[in-house]
């Protein structure tokens, strides 16, 4: 490989990449789309993008190898975020694609949505985040999703698993935001790593929630030093 | 009370390229960059862009899906893009270009399959029906579908005909009342009540809103977002005034 890029959008075949791409350039990256395990693996920041379903994704991923590659740079704690369906499959499965094992790097397993009300959740609903947390701030983020990672009553932040990525669990912390559509799910997460940002999952789309989403993305692109230091 | 904010979105008419709006679909104004609209609107507190593309001819298809392209890279909420898609590879070059959702109109009278084949393959939150109806009281619900800019009458009841899109995995409606488009006589809130209560998907209000009073009514008649445009290209009303008008009357909406 000639040059660690800077960001990779991971290509997941079926994904809508224009949104995610103007995401990036808005925050002055040139994105490189790739599907190849060592782009994945070492990138400066990686960003697991998502519209599809379950099952043909993380097939997608496996058929790739980027599976292998995504949980090493968790591991490794490098910059890495995880959009809708990008999202839910750090966990480890869902009920859309049942018996497909997701990366398993935190606990649980991802549900249609509860409460009754029309699915696909589609349009702004509320960001809620735990007191801890540092780059989720409250406001209005832009929601496209029939699943979500219920936020159980025992608390809202998932928990890693044992099974995951084994430096995963050296992460300094973690925090959540719920949202309510229904019933309260898990719409981010956020961990850090040597006092930065590694990880940031969002179950909204924050390349379409307006300025809010840029902020938060140059939020933990920003502090990671992945934007000035090139 | 689903914790979602009602949608303000304004639509802004192409043809070849170029912004334009329809009084009744027919005289045509033109009303400057769409790109500049876009960010005008975005930064008014927009939602969500709906684009209707109204070019006859390939070339000005062509330079639509440029346009989306380019006014894509401009702004952050999503868009949807709507008018002479026929084809799911229609579809998938509008969504390639930059689009987020596609509506169908015409083509999923012609041809219903279009609709699941959206939904399917690029999931259900991309496959937009726009629905044109107007007055017919031969109707059992009192509204037929038109297609072709209003100019065909289809015999579709406007209400069965939204029920069966909800049914083949529409994720939306975009429900435009003929009557009223470019009336500046309100929403069509008969008719908006009727479809909102029939199918378990979003609804958008669309056609004759002109008056804070109508934003208002649209919402309190079940739609989950409402549409306009004349208003908004003529500076009649602000985006932000519509939002501050209904979050006095308790409307949730995102400021």
């Amino acid at each position: 490989m000639s040059e660690r890029p800077q960001l990779v959008i991971v290509e997941t075949g079926v994904a809508n990449l224009a949104s995610v791409r103007a995401l990036a350039e808005r925050l002055g990256m040139e994105p490189v789309v790739s599907a190849t395990p060592e782009h994945v693996a070492c990138a400066r920041a990686v960003i697991l993008p998502g519209v599809g379903a379950f099952g043909p994704a993380m097939q997608k991923l496996k058929g790739e190898g980027l599976d292998t590659a995504l949980k090493r740079r968790v591991a490794e704690g490098l910059p890495t975020a995880g959009i809708c369906l990008g999202m839910q499959l750090f966990f480890e499965a869902s009920e859309e694609s049942e018996g497909v094992k997701g990366l398993g790097i935190f606990k649980g397993t991802v549900r249609r949505l509860e409460g009754g009300l029309a699915l696909p959740q589609l349009g702004w609903n509320r960001l809620e985040p735990e007191p801890e947390a540092r780059l989720l701030q409250p406001g209005w983020v832009y929601f496209a999703n029939s699943y979500g990672l219920g936020a159980a009553a025992s608390g809202a932040r998932p928990e890693l698993s044992v099974n995951g990525v084994s430096g995963a669990r050296s992460f300094d912390s973690i925090a959540a935001a719920t949202t309510t559509y229904g019933s309260p799910f898990v719409s981010a997460l956020e961990a850090w790593r040597n006092g930065r940002p590694s990880l940031l999952l969002c179950q909204f789309h924050p390349e379409l929630s307006g300025a809010f989403g840029t902020q938060l993305f140059a939020r933990w692109l920003d502090l990671n030093g992945a934007r000035r230091s090139v | 009370m689903s914790g979602l904010a009602v949608r303000i979105i304004p639509c802004l008419d192409f043809k070849d390229g170029r912004v334009v709006k329809g009084v009744q679909f027919e005289h045509l104004v033109d009303s400057g960059d769409p790109l500049e609209r876009a960010r005008l609107y975005e930064e008014q507190g927009a939602d969500e862009l709906t684009f209707l593309d109204i070019s006859a001819t390939v070339e000005g298809r062509k330079t639509m899906a440029k346009e989306v392209a380019r006014i894509r890279r401009g702004i952050a909420i999503p868009i949807t893009v709507g008018g002479g898609i026929a084809t799911i590879d229609d579809a998938a070059r509008l969504l390639d270009s930059g689009a987020d959702r596609v509506s169908v109109n015409s083509a999923a009278v012609r041809t219903p399959k279009i609709i699941g084949d959206i939904a399917s393959q690029f999931g259900v939150q991309c496959a937009v029906v726009a629905i044109d109806a107007a007055q017919n009281g031969a109707m059992p619900s009192g509204y037929e579908v038109k297609i072709a800019a209003g100019a065909v009458s289809t015999g579709l009841d406007a209400v069965a005909w939204a029920k069966e899109v909800a049914s083949r995995g529409a994720g939306e409606i975009l429900l435009t009342s003929i009557d009223r488009d470019g009336t500046s006589l309100g929403y069509e809130c008969t008719l908006l009540r009727l479809v909102a209560r029939a199918v378990g998907i979003p609804v958008v209000a669309s056609g004759g809103a002109s008056r804070l009073e109508h934003f208002l009514e649209g919402y309190q008649s079940g739609a989950s977002a409402l549409l306009a445009a004349g208003i908004f290209h003529r500076g009649e009303l602000s985006i932000s005034e519509i939002k501050n008008y209904l979050a006095e009357h308790n409307v949730e909406v995102r400021l």
